[in-house]
């Protein structure tokens, strides 16, 4: 067995320290990987890296942006106290340090005391006096991966000579780490302001949401009190006034008594529905399985004031379950024929149909009606409040009942839409319902 | 103010004027005293203040708007329901407005009655009417000093 030549053993040994590096590299990416902390980040990187490459001193200079927009310097050190660089400030732009901060090129001197770009900024011109004592340096620059240069990565050692060829690549192989490492940083700090902005956001809607529901409460309560108790004393006063001199009154003076009597009725049915539309949006939903085939006869039968004198075609198909407030849904129901009715009077084969499917994850129903209809290109103000697409002489209605309809369907986490027409085959309207089949958390 | 054996707290003159009109059907006008804000009514009933010197019986039903000047219906009847002489005294809650929370306060603190007005005239006298008949003629009040 002959021993292996000298050049041999120089390459097993080369070929050793390379793994040792990239294996200390290795360890290094996990550990960093991690941490969200910059200030943590970058200490531990700097200390990694500076064993990595055999520095007596590193450290790790960085841009960081605060939430201002400003941008700091900051730094980390490694091998040395933070008192042995304090007093003498941030490096500046000199020319040993510029080609790091500028990102220009990698520098490494064996003595960098006698390299021709040392020494030459007053007032030092050189090391402060009590800088730690630097004669090996190699120095370069952190990259975002964005390309601009946000730090550099500086080792510095006592004895001339220490930093190869081999520290160089290792230095840049952690310099690469650590642009991507800081921009993570970054992204993180970005993120957390991102969502503290939102959830401040959030809080100040929040609070904003519920001072104006309590503003619209008290408004409900004062129209509630205020207005029907004027509309009231209307009323009673001209029932007073035609019993009291009913006949001291001629045909005109008792059209203006009915006249008067009719609106101030109208009135009251008005701030009604406005109040019972207010306290909707309050009410406390109890959810529990409705089968609309269970309430459908008894909307009929609540309607049938509506019904009697009348000829309709009634249509009412399988009608499905739902999973909703059983008065609230019956409400909506009940809206939805009372206006198919109300529409279709002037028919004389007047159908309406009360349908309904499960499709998919939600139950769909609907009420359509071959009666007067409505224009399309108004289908955007059914389901206003107070909105109203005839005129009351012609059928008359508060323009409250869609706007309901609509509210308590939302309120159910669903969608309520219509489709009509005024004239040809399709003439009437539909409205259709849809609500999600099981309970939304 | 004339005796009567019903308190009528209204501040609102038309109301008065409506609900007089209402029981004056059952012939009940000239049995009713009216209080216009609740710190008068509490007077009437304790007999103090502008009443001091009242004699005679106390009704045996308060009929009481919610919405008062001074003291507010809530407020006069925890009054009531506080004092020994008119813990039992039936006292029915008449008001403009169905607000769930006045109708839960008033039954919590023992509302005989609650009664939202009919926008409706004819409503509005047949409700006053039948309280006024129910209460004042047909219930019996509970025992004369223990009201």
């Amino acid at each position: 067995m002959t021993s292996p030549t000298a050049e041999v053993v120089d390459l097993r040994q080369a070929l050793h320290a390379e793994r040792e590096l990239l294996d200390r590299l290795a360890r290094i990416a996990p550990t960093i990987a991690g941490e969200l902390d910059p200030d943590r980040l970058m200490q531990r990187l700097t200390d990694e890296v500076t064993a990595v490459v055999g520095a007596q001193f590193g450290s790790f200079f960085y841009n960081v942006k605060r939430a201002t927009g400003e941008s700091y310097l900051l730094y980390t050190l490694s091998g040395a106290p933070r008192e042995a660089f304090e007093r003498f400030g941030m490096p500046r732009n000199t020319a040993v340090f510029a080609p790091t901060f500028n990102g220009e090129c990698v520098v490494r001197s064996d003595d960098i005391t006698k390299d021709p770009r040392y020494g030459k900024n007053a007032p030092h011109h050189g090391m402060p006096k009590g800088h730690l004592p630097v004669v090996s340096y190699l120095a370069v620059p952190v990259r975002s991966l964005k390309g601009h240069v946000i730090g550099g990565l500086f080792f510095g050692h006592r004895e001339p000579a220490k930093f190869g060829e081999r520290e160089e690549r290792a230095a840049l192989a952690v310099s690469a780490l650590a642009g991507a490492a800081l921009d993570n940083a970054e992204l993180y700090r970005e993120l957390r302001e991102l969502n503290a902005t939102l959830e401040r956001r959030v809080s100040d809607r929040t609070s904003a949401l519920l001072e104006a529901n309590r503003e619209l409460e008290s408004f409900s309560y004062t129209v509630s009190h205020d207005l029907r108790a004027p509309i009231r004393h209307v009323g009673g006063f001209v029932d007073l006034l035609r019993d009291h001199a009913a006949s001291a009154l001629d045909e005109k003076a008792l059209h203006y008594v009915e006249t008067i009597k009719a609106s101030a009725t109208h009135m009251g049915a008005l701030v009604d529905g406005l109040l019972a539309f207010s306290r909707l949006g309050r009410a406390e939903l109890a959810k529990r399985p409705v089968d609309l085939a269970r309430v459908a006869p008894l909307v009929l039968h609540e309607l049938e004031p509506d019904i009697e004198g009348r000829t309709i075609t009634w249509s009412i198909g399988d009608l499905p379950t739902v999973t909703a407030d059983t008065t609230m849904i019956r409400l909506v129901l009940t809206n939805l024929v009372s206006n198919a009715i109300k529409y279709t009077r002037k028919e004389a084969n007047a159908r309406i149909e009360i349908g309904g499917e499960r499709r998919g994850e939600d139950v769909l129903f609907w009420v359509k009606d071959n009666g007067v209809g409505f224009d399309m290109a108004y289908v955007d103000k059914l389901f206003g409040v107070f909105q109203r697409l005839h005129s009351s002489s012609e059928f008359e209605g508060t323009g409250i009942g869609l706007a309901t309809a609509r509210r308590i369907v939302h309120r159910h986490g669903g969608r309520i839409w219509a489709t009509g027409a005024t004239s040809g085959p399709e003439r009437g309207a539909a409205v259709f319902v849809s609500i999600p089949a099981e309970p939304t958390a | 103010m004339s005796a009567g054996r019903i308190l009528l707290v209204e501040d609102s003159p038309q109301d008065v004027e409506l609900t007089l009109s209402a029981l004056s059907k059952q012939s009940l006008d000239d049995d009713v005293a009216v209080a216009t804000d609740g710190e008068q009514a509490l007077d009437y009933l304790f007999r103090r203040g502008a009443y001091a010197t009242r004699t005679g019986p106390n009704p045996v039903v308060v009929f009481l708007d919610v919405k008062l000047p001074k003291l507010d219906g809530i407020e006069v009847l925890r009054a009531l329901r506080s004092a020994e002489a008119f813990a039992r005294l039936p006292v029915v809650m008449l008001t403009s407005s169905r607000e769930e929370h006045d109708v839960a306060r008033s039954y919590a603190l023992g509302v005989n009655a609650y009664v939202v007005k009919p926008v409706d005239y004819r409503g509005y006298v047949d409700a006053i009417g039948g309280m006024g008949q129910f209460w004042a003629i047909i219930n019996q009040p509970p025992p004369a000093g223990r009201a």
